[in-house]
């Protein structure tokens, strides 16, 4: 049982391809319909944008309503059933140039960058969670557990959908691995990176899963050594002249997503446009209900290689298999609704929600660190409307959580193995941890190509890895600083 | 004296162990129906319908903090428990938890040869021997199921009829068939693991006639060790020599509360209701179109301990709460969910810690009606201070939950007076039979230890995931006790202190450096532990009693303890060991096992030296029975002499079988229920009209 | 023998003190220092026993340390020069308890010392109730 982070919006105005041959559409979001998003050859790259942010907030909101299919049967007919009348049109869409988007590998490009965003999340976690000293800050540590056991559950879910749409996942290579300090791929102004617990850590860790970046304050991170890892760079969509570019995505990314959330919003909006596509192609019309669209297209992959729930333990949430359209819907929204991040949304105040802390999803849970405080049995009437909804911001006002934020190994922030490079023991020790990392990653690898039952022996890698990120947290750097885990890709 | 006005309760338990949580929360799951004048499971009530609930008060003697249920603070608690586990050097059952001066418990380390007549009177227990009793239990939040290993295999058909069978003891009010439906609910209600195929008794010809056809537990087996397989393929298709049998040898994965993968094929729902037909209530598992079974992690959070993580600690501490205890079923009373899905804390079941209750009165005109329950509440752990409290029950059920020692102590406690026949009688409560505290009984632990030839790598793992179910039962009953062998995961460390005892060994040897390590490791990866629990037969004079002579800081008597062995399990000892030293032969184990004069617990035999622990299976001292002169209570462990008063807990078992008891005294307790549902539906019908 | 260059310690004997345990426990250096405990041991001893033992227990230490140049001729070193000796091997006898078990003259010296004893290390496993290596680890041989 989770709360409802989310509330339905208003929903915006609908509008019909409008004629074609307009210029640079005006940078007014709504001003570009869906079909001239997919279709208009004229469109510029602002307005592209522009259109992208809206039609994917307006698709997700479309698809919060109880009755969501009926809701996307009407969002589709009314962007689509006049298109599919005129000769006009129709001829249009044969010739769009959104048609020659290699889909496949623009999905494969968006959905590793989710990997590696789940993935980022994971190292910084648990190199927190093993910085404090054993027997101290025990309700901290069960917070961030929960939290790291959820990001993998969130990572092998996306492995889920890639494998739905017929791509292998990648996750133990090289250009799988995040280097730290790295920045999230979005507009974000913050650094996450394998940092000490301490409150500018938990800070990092309450802006990565806030629902809006700026009601958190950032915590200050050296500036980046390189520009954030490969993200950017790395490139499998082939270039073509249109806007459906990687380079656009990109770009997008950084300027006008801010949150997780956003993000999961916008990848599930390309996969809706993509199935789209996909059924024109085999139909010679666009789609005009969810039906239509939620099996086929894309969805080739072999059910075989789903893994589900019966692979799954240690945290809330639950491990859904995907093989449509539905499916990929209920693994975003359970991304979404633990992390949590859509924007102005409000928290449900139910005293008895929290009844259960590990309920709550990770921004709430990382607040409680911060504030030392739950938010069970906490007042918060000061902080509610009139509808009994409080402002996501609200600190917790409950019992109080014990943080001794001294009892910590003095780990350096974001060390690497090439600071262990004159100590031949040390950088033994660091190096076997990386390699029981790779394990673990490996193990997971074998798991979504379809060997599910070496899951299993990833616990056991997860258990060693605790043992000896701390035992390489007690040895001393320097005078002051200890060392720590790298999480970096183990070489010879 | 105080006289707490407080609102009328229906149901009084006396301890929030196993089996006082049991039920409080089977009980608490039902309300009565207004409208159809009788109790009704809480899932089956309409939003309209008007109800009532069960009024229900929970006594604890341990410390507020121990019932605190909610996350925060249950989490604050258990981190203390495992820290103090940590710091103590003798890790004990009960090293990890409080040790009140106000509410003491029996505790291992206090044991110590007896010197008839002279009692020793180290501990809590004032013990007279000749032998010590030589097990503990803890009086906490909880209960001893807080350090239990939680090993659960049922008693076998036989166990329930010594008498008829073997001509020893006697026979139990109730056929294994009997409890088999509660047998479910008690595995589903403490979650066992395990593998119906792969269990195998003697005697019972077919195992899905014996756990009922299509049976699964509500998970898949607990994985066994690794030494467990090594030991197991050593002695493949082996048998023994026992007297002139031949008795071939099956190692058994045992069924155990402790989390693991749930069982897909698990087909039992988790909601235990009851139907009231012609012959009164009955529960049962209501049915469900979605049967799974709901892995219970820890009560701080729900996710944490899903599955065992291999602490090796089960006792006494299980870190992560994977290993079931009864804290999880006191917060399933407590909290009960809305129709939103969201756990809510119930106002109608209140529990009252650092409350010691120690005494009951009956009414002078009705003898058979407990109109007072007494308890002294101590003011903190600090503090000795304490008021006295009296709550009226005339009105209410009163449980008895408090365990065998506590249980039998506090109806001893409690005289009254009756004129029979002209005559005045006295009597203590519920003591008609003069079986109250008689047939203390507990499982003999012989452990016999040496070294595999080859490493198996012990110390890992659940305490034991295997036993050997051979001597469980035969004809050999009627001369000898039966016993049961858990193949232990711990190494030497409970006969023999490992691995400080093999580091002081070394390094008097004058070892250091690689020579030490190599040898230490030598020793200590191939240490195993043979466990033979050789099943006691009640007697009589093994007994509970009290005297004015023994109290403790508040004024509350002590158990005193009367406990010997007889020739029966003796010699079940010694036929035990011929077993051991057959299975160490054929495994080429380097046999360690030593026992000496100066154990607590040891006697000579035929010439040879045995020694033994305790198993913390303390039983018997309130048995269920056939009539009232038999017993203490009849099989729904209701008083034959009260009206108002149950008394369960191990001490309801009128014999102990090869068993681990905690799981047949969950299967009694839950059975229990049923006729308090009858009273309480007598009572709230009463009211009504 | 090389006596390791503790970087957080500025204490000589510090250093000696880790490197005469891990000859004597036989671990490295290192192994000792993942304890996170021996700055506590040492400090530990340091008042628990005559300060003037605990020195000349340091001082023969330091010696047998330079002057030993490989792994027998410490092991020599250290019987000649610490076993022989009654009073040095009382105290290097509690020293290797201390590291193996945790434990001086019986007791924890803290309360992480039982978890971080080398004994659970040395029989491939870990100490009951802490460090636990995860559900069905106990099922296979240790790696």
């Amino acid at each position: 049982m989770r709360q409802k982070l989310i509330h339905k919006k208003e929903k915006a105005t609908k509008r019909l391809l409008k004629s074609s041959g307009a210029a640079e559409m005006a940078s007014n979001e709504m001003d570009v319909s869906l079909a001239d998003l997919l279709f208009n050859p004229h469109l510029g790259k602002e307005a592209w944008m522009n259109g992208i942010k809206a039609h994917s907030k307006e698709l997700i909101s479309t698809l919060l309503s109880e009755n969501y299919e009926q809701e996307f049967d009407a969002y589709l007919k009314s962007n689509f059933s006049d298109l599919n009348k005129s000769a006009e049109t129709k001829n249009a869409l044969k010739n769009s140039s959104i048609l020659q988007v290699d889909e496949r590998a623009f999905l494969q490009e968006f959905l590793q960058l989710a990997v590696l965003i789940e993935h980022s999340t994971i190292p910084p976690y648990l190199t927190a969670m093993y910085s404090v000293k054993e027997g101290a800050n025990g309700m901290a540590v069960n917070i961030i557990r929960s939290v790291v056991i959820e990001e993998m559950l969130h990572m092998i879910m996306v492995c889920n959908v890639l494998n739905a749409i017929n791509i292998v996942p990648s996750v133990n290579k090289p250009q799988n691995y995040p280097t730290y300090p790295m920045k999230l791929p979005l507009n974000v102004d913050f650094y996450v990176g394998l940092e000490k617990f301490s409150s500018n850590s938990i800070a990092t860790f309450i802006a990565i899963e806030s629902p809006s970046s700026q009601t958190v304050k950032a915590p200050e991170f050296p500036e980046p050594e390189m520009e954030s890892t490969a993200l950017l760079k790395r490139k499998t969509v082939q270039e073509s002249d249109g806007l459906w570019t990687s380079n656009n995505l990109n770009e997008f990314l950084t300027k006008n997503v801010s949150t997780i959330g956003e993000f999961y919003d916008v990848l599930f909006f390309f996969l809706v446009i993509f199935q789209c596509l996909e059924y024109y192609r085999e139909n010679g019309k666009l789609p005009t209900s969810f039906e239509e669209i939620n099996t086929g297209g894309l969805f080739t992959g072999d059910p075989k290689l789903q893994l589900g729930s019966e692979h799954y333990y240690g945290s809330g949430g639950k491990l859904y298999k995907v093989e449509d359209l539905r499916g990929v819907m209920q693994v975003f929204e359970e991304i979404k609704g633990q992390g949590e991040g859509v924007d102005d949304s409000i928290f449900d105040v139910d005293r008895s929600q929290f009844e259960e802390g590990a309920e709550l999803a990770h921004y709430f849970r990382f607040k409680e660190i911060f504030h030392e405080r739950f938010y069970v049995e906490g007042n918060y009437e000061a902080f509610t409307d009139e509808n009994g909804r409080m402002p996501v911001i609200t600190p917790p006002t409950g019992i109080e959580m014990k943080v001794d934020w001294d009892a910590v190994y003095p780990m350096k922030a974001n060390v690497k193995m090439a600071d262990y490079a004159s100590n031949p023991l040390l950088y033994a020790q660091g190096k076997a941890f990386n390699q029981t990392y790779k394990k673990l990653l490996d193990a997971i690898q074998a798991a979504v190509e379809g060997k599910q039952e070496v899951l299993a022996e990833s616990v056991m890698y997860m258990y060693a890895l605790k043992e000896q990120a701390i035992e390489l947290m007690r040895q001393p750097l320097t005078a002051q600083e200890n060392a720590g885990p790298t999480f970096e890709y183990p070489t010879n | 004296m105080k006289n707490q006005e407080t609102k009328k309760k229906d149901v009084i338990i006396v301890g929030t162990g196993i089996a006082g949580a049991l039920v409080a929360k089977t009980l608490s799951d039902h309300v009565y129906h207004l409208k159809k004048k009788k109790m009704v499971h809480r899932a089956s009530v309409g939003e309209k319908d008007s109800i009532q609930e069960i009024e229900i008060l929970m006594l604890e003697a341990g410390l507020e903090a121990g019932v605190m249920l909610d996350s925060a603070r249950s989490f604050e608690t258990y981190e203390e428990y495992v820290q103090t586990f940590y710091s103590e050097e003798a890790k004990v059952p009960n090293s990890p938890y409080p040790n009140l001066r106000q509410a003491p418990s029996p505790d291992v380390l206090d044991i110590r040869q007896i010197n008839p007549p002279f009692p020793d009177k180290t501990g809590y227990l004032v013990q007279y021997g000749p032998m010590p009793f030589a097990s503990d239990a803890i009086r906490v939040g909880g209960g001893t199921t807080m350090h239990w290993l939680g090993t659960t295999p049922r008693m076998l058909p036989n166990d329930f009829r010594l008498k008829s069978e073997y001509n020893v003891a006697m026979d139990w009010p109730i056929e294994y068939n009997t409890l088999k439906p509660y047998y479910e609910m008690a595995e589903n209600e403490i979650g066992v693991s395990g593998n119906v195929d792969e269990q195998e008794y003697p005697g019972i010809k077919n195992i899905h006639r014996y756990y009922g056809k299509g049976y699964n537990f509500p998970m898949e087996k607990v994985p066994q060790s690794y030494m467990d397989e090594k030991i197991s393929a050593g002695l493949k298709g082996a048998s023994v020599k026992l007297g002139n049998e031949t008795i071939p040898l099956y190692f058994v994965p045992s069924p155990q509360g402790r989390n693991s993968t749930p069982n897909a094929d698990y087909d039992r729902s988790g909601v235990i209701a009851a139907e009231k037909n012609k012959d009164g209530y009955q529960l049962s598992f209501a049915d469900s179109n979605d049967a799974s079974f709901r892995v219970e992690g820890a009560v701080w959070d729900p996710y944490q301990g899903e599955r065992c993580e291999g602490n090796a600690s089960c006792v006494p501490i299980c870190p992560v709460q994977a290993k079931y205890n009864a804290l999880k079923t006191l917060k399933k009373a407590v909290y009960k969910r809305d129709s939103k899905g969201y756990l809510r804390k119930t106002k109608s079941v209140e529990i009252e810690a650092q409350s010691v209750v120690y005494k009951l009165s009956v009414s002078k005109d009705n003898p058979e009606l407990i109109t007072k329950l007494h308890l002294r509440r101590y003011e903190s752990e600090d503090k000795t201070n304490f008021e006295e409290i009296v709550k009226d029950t005339s009105d209410s059920i009163v449980v008895l939950a408090a365990n065998a020692f506590e249980n039998p102590k506090i109806l001893l406690n409690s005289p009254y007076t009756v004129i029979e026949n002209g005559v005045e009688v006295k009597r203590t409560v519920a003591n008609r039979s003069d079986q109250v505290g008689r047939n203390l009984m507990d499982h003999m632990v012989m452990l016999t230890w040496g070294l595999f030839p080859e490493p198996i790598y012990s110390y890992r793992g659940p305490g034991s995931t295997t036993n050997i179910s051979s001597f469980r039962d035969g004809d050999f009953r009627s001369d000898f006790s039966s016993w049961i062998s858990p193949l232990d995961n711990w190494g030497w460390s409970w006969p023999a202190f490992s691995p400080g005892s093999d580091i002081a060994e070394f390094i008097g040897q004058g070892m250091f450096g690689k020579e030490l390590r190599e040898a230490l490791t030598s020793r200590l990866t191939r240490q195993v532990l043979f466990h033979f629990e050789i099943e006691q037969l009640p007697n009589a004079d093994n007994r509970v009693t009290i005297s004015n002579e023994y109290l403790d800081i508040m004024g509350i008597p002590r158990p005193i303890v009367h406990y010997d062995i007889q020739e029966y399990e003796k010699k079940g000892m010694e036929q035990a060991k011929l077993v051991s030293d057959q299975m160490f032969e054929k495994l080429g184990i380097e046999d360690f096992t030593s026992y000496k004069s100066s154990d607590n617990n040891t006697f000579v035999y035929n010439n040879v030296r045995y020694s033994f622990n305790g198993a913390g299976h303390i039983v018997g001292t309130h048995r269920m029975g056939h009539d009232a002169t038999d017993s203490v209570t009849n099989s729904y462990c209701k008083a034959w002499d009260h009206q108002n008063l149950y008394v369960v807990g191990a001490g309801s078992m009128t014999t102990l079988g090869t068993s681990n008891p905690t799981l047949t005294l969950a299967a009694l307790t839950i059975r229990s229920v049923e006729s308090m549902l009858n009273d309480l539906d007598a009572q709230f019908n009463s009211e009504k009209k | 023998m090389i006596i390791a260059n503790i970087e957080n310690v500025d204490d000589f004997y510090y250093d000696v003190f880790i490197s005469i345990s891990a000859a004597s426990v036989g671990f490295e250096v290192n192994d000792l220092i993942s304890t996170g405990l021996g700055e506590t041991y040492y400090k530990h001893i340091l008042n628990s026993v005559e300060e003037a033992t605990f020195l000349e227990f340091l001082n023969t230490s330091k010696d047998i340390l330079e002057s030993s140049h490989s792994e027998t001729q410490l092991n020599i070193a250290i019987s000649e020069n610490l076993i022989a000796h009654a009073g040095m091997k009382e105290l290097l006898d509690k020293v290797i308890t201390l590291w193996y078990l945790g434990t001086w003259d019986g007791f924890y010296v803290t309360t992480n010392a039982y978890t971080q004893g080398l004994a659970w290390k040395v029989m491939s496993a870990h100490p009951p109730g802490a460090k636990q290596p995860g559900f069905k680890s106990w099922n296979v041989k240790p790696v």
